[in-house]
């Protein structure tokens, strides 16, 4: 179960987006993508999860060209969580979530109580359990990123792309969700602005301007001057507790120049 | 749990339309033919059918016989089809674009329907290798693909919410429907008569009255195909709830499922157009009532629709001949009375939800 990034480059009109982008993904293992603002992280996300056709370079899902491989048996090993995703309709909590079971139904497979056991699992997964009669619309910013990560689940992915599903959450869920992703026994990508939340990744991917500028180890990736060249800030590495991960204070070293 | 209970309710409910429904639109098939200028009794309904049918060989008036199987039945049969057919096209213009707001008379593909029958009936263009049905189906097309365009055009420079988007919709419709209404009439005063063009102008409008047996099988048809290609696709329906990239990593082949659901759509409209022109708010109205009854999920929403939309075309059709003694509205008047307060309500429902 693999999925790998071979040289993708994409460009809109005429400015590069991605360039010469290689990746490989380790099975069970929590990529971490971060890089500035437009750096190109949802793109890649696309790219990985077959929404999007790169320009150059291709995407390998164990071993098959993604833009070979149908939609449906895409969607049984991959689940996407979108930086953002809204609906107008009246649909309940439930209803949102039980759309992950979409990639196993078919017109002529019904609804089965496996489906039923699965999106309540992801409900609980979530901490949303208790609202999933509540309307979409009722919902705020945090609790409907949570149902998009509760669809996510219930399409038991095995490879799982979350672009900042932490964006919104209070400082709790942010902490649980990243402790429930980075549980799960899938191998996940998650793009990251909080650096401190990065480190506990298990490797790094770091992005500026479209193309990969360091990877590998967390403390070998986010190091003072990665951090300065790529986000233009200074930073510290603190180590309060010897027992534990260190944190990085940052400071703005360069005033944003447009 | 107070909130279960609720949703097992309108479940409850849901269910119990879907049953009773088909019934419904048996029962409002039979009154649509015992209701019209001369009353006639259910029973001489009843017993026509059975003659006509099984050759049951009850005594039954000439004329009666004649009014009930030549025009009323031919002509409540048509209206159902076409209710099925046209609030169908409501619930896939509404899911594909999601949004609220889309259907196909707002948005000008029933103008542009109407455009491409008169091209083909009256300037006589292909005239014989290209029917009636097609000619309003390749405009309905036109008009989707140029409606659409606008639309998407206008949204992206008005660099805002889903508000404006789904008005954006609305505003390229207006347009779109301008456009088709303007060339119609164009071509009509270019090359009919007085006569011609009066007859013209009345089918457009919407209008039931000339439906004969011939009609029955092209509509019911369109409705029946449509419903059943809706009903397989249910699932890729309602996959778009989040938009179209979400629809493709929920599985969904995005480009071909929406390519056969916009040609479906098309065709329904078509076909419907160029049997009794252009009758508005049917896809707008009956999708939305049904969300209410049977919830959003599409495996029941497809079905309830169809239902609800025949009954209610069928329904609009015998008040429009008994609602002013001695006169018959066009159809369409029915509906956009019934049509224009839900589109309001359905705007100010919907700037609720937004503005929060
Ligand atoms: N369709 C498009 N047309 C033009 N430019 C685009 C398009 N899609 C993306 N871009 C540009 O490509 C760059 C990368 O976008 P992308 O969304 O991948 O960035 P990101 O790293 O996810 O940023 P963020 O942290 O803000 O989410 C941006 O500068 C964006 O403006
Ligand atoms: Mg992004």
């Amino acid at each position: 179960m693999m999925l790998a990034a071979e040289n993708l480059s994409v460009s809109v009109r005429n400015t590069t987006i991605l360039r010469d982008v290689s990746l490989h993904l380790q099975p069970g293992e929590c990529l971490g993508l971060i890089g500035p603002n437009g750096s190109g992280k949802s793109t890649l996300m696309q790219c990985l999860a077959g929404l999007r056709k790169p320009g150059k370079g291709r995407v390998l899902l164990n071993g098959h060209a993604m833009d070979r491989t149908s939609s449906k048996i895409r969607s049984r090993q991959l689940a996407l969580v979108e930086q953002q995703a809204e609906t107008a309709e009246r649909i309940t909590v439930r209803e949102a979530v039980e759309l992950g079971r979409i990639p196993f139904l078919s017109p002529l497979r019904p609804w089965r109580a496996e489906d039923d056991a699965k999106v309540h699992q992801a409900l609980d997964a979530v901490d949303m359990a208790g609202l999933s009669d509540r309307l979409w619309h009722t919902l705020s910013g945090g609790e409907r990123q949570r149902v998009h990560i509760a669809r996510a689940l219930a399409q038991s992915p095995e490879i799982l792309l979350l672009d900042e599903p932490t964006n919104h959450l209070d400082i709790r869920h942010q902490l649980s969700i990243l402790a429930l992703v980075r549980a799960l026994p899938v191998t996940k990508v998650i793009a990251l602005h909080d650096l401190n939340q990065a480190l506990a990744c298990d490797r790094l991917v770091l992005l500026h301007d479209g193309a990969i500028v360091a990877s590998g180890e967390p403390r070998k990736v986010l190091t003072t001057q990665h951090l300065r060249e790529v986000f233009g800030v200074e930073a510290r590495y603190l180590t309060p507790d010897p027992d534990e991960p260190p944190l990085i204070r940052f400071s703005c070293a360069t005033s944003l120049s447009y | 749990m107070m909130s279960d209970v609720g949703s097992l309710q309108a479940f409850r409910r849901g269910h119990l339309w879907l049953w009773l429904s088909p019934w419904m639109l048996l029962a409002a098939i039979l009154f649509g033919t015992a209701i019209g200028e001369t009353r006639i009794p259910l029973s001489v309904v009843m017993e026509t059918i059975a003659n006509r049918l099984w050759d049951a060989g009850y005594p039954v008036n000439r004329i009666d016989e004649g009014i009930i199987w030549s025009y009323r039945l031919s002509r409540a049969i048509v209206a159902a089809a076409c209710g099925a057919g046209l609030a169908l096209t409501g619930v896939v213009l509404q899911a594909l674009l999601r949004n609220p707001l889309a259907d196909p008379y707002l948005m000008g593909l029933s103008a542009g329907a109407s455009t491409g029958a008169v091209v083909v009936t009256v300037a006589g263009l292909g005239a014989g290798a290209i029917s009636m049905s097609l000619g309003a189906l390749i405009g309905a097309l036109v008009a989707f693909a140029l409606v659409a365009m606008l639309a998407q055009v206008v949204a992206g420079r008005a660099d805002t919410g889903r508000g404006s988007q789904a008005a954006a919709i609305i505003l390229a419709g207006i347009a779109g429907s301008q456009l088709f209404n303007a060339l119609t009439a164009f071509i009509i005063a270019r090359t009919a008569n007085a006569e011609q063009a009066r007859g013209i102008m009345f089918w457009l409008m919407g209008n039931l009255s000339g439906t004969r047996w011939e009609d029955v099988g092209a509509t019911v048809l369109a409705a029946l195909a449509g419903a059943a290609v809706c009903f397989w696709h249910r699932r890729s329906l309602d996959a778009f709830t989040f938009g179209a990239d979400s629809a493709a990593s929920l599985g969904i082949a995005v480009r071909p499922v929406r390519g056969l659901l916009i040609t479906v759509t098309a065709v329904m409209i078509g076909v419907m157009v160029s049997k009794v022109g252009s009758i508005g708010f049917v896809g707008l109205v009956v999708p939305h009532a049904m969300r209410f009854l049977v919830g959003t999920r599409h495996d029941r929403l497809v079905p309830a629709t169809a239902l609800a939309g025949a009954i209610f075309l069928v329904v609009a059709d015998v008040l429009s001949r008994v609602i002013v003694p001695g006169q018959v509205l066009p159809i369409g008047v029915i509906t956009a009375l019934v049509g224009a307060p839900a589109f309001a309500l359905i705007l100010v429902h919907g700037r609720r939800a937004h503005g929060r």
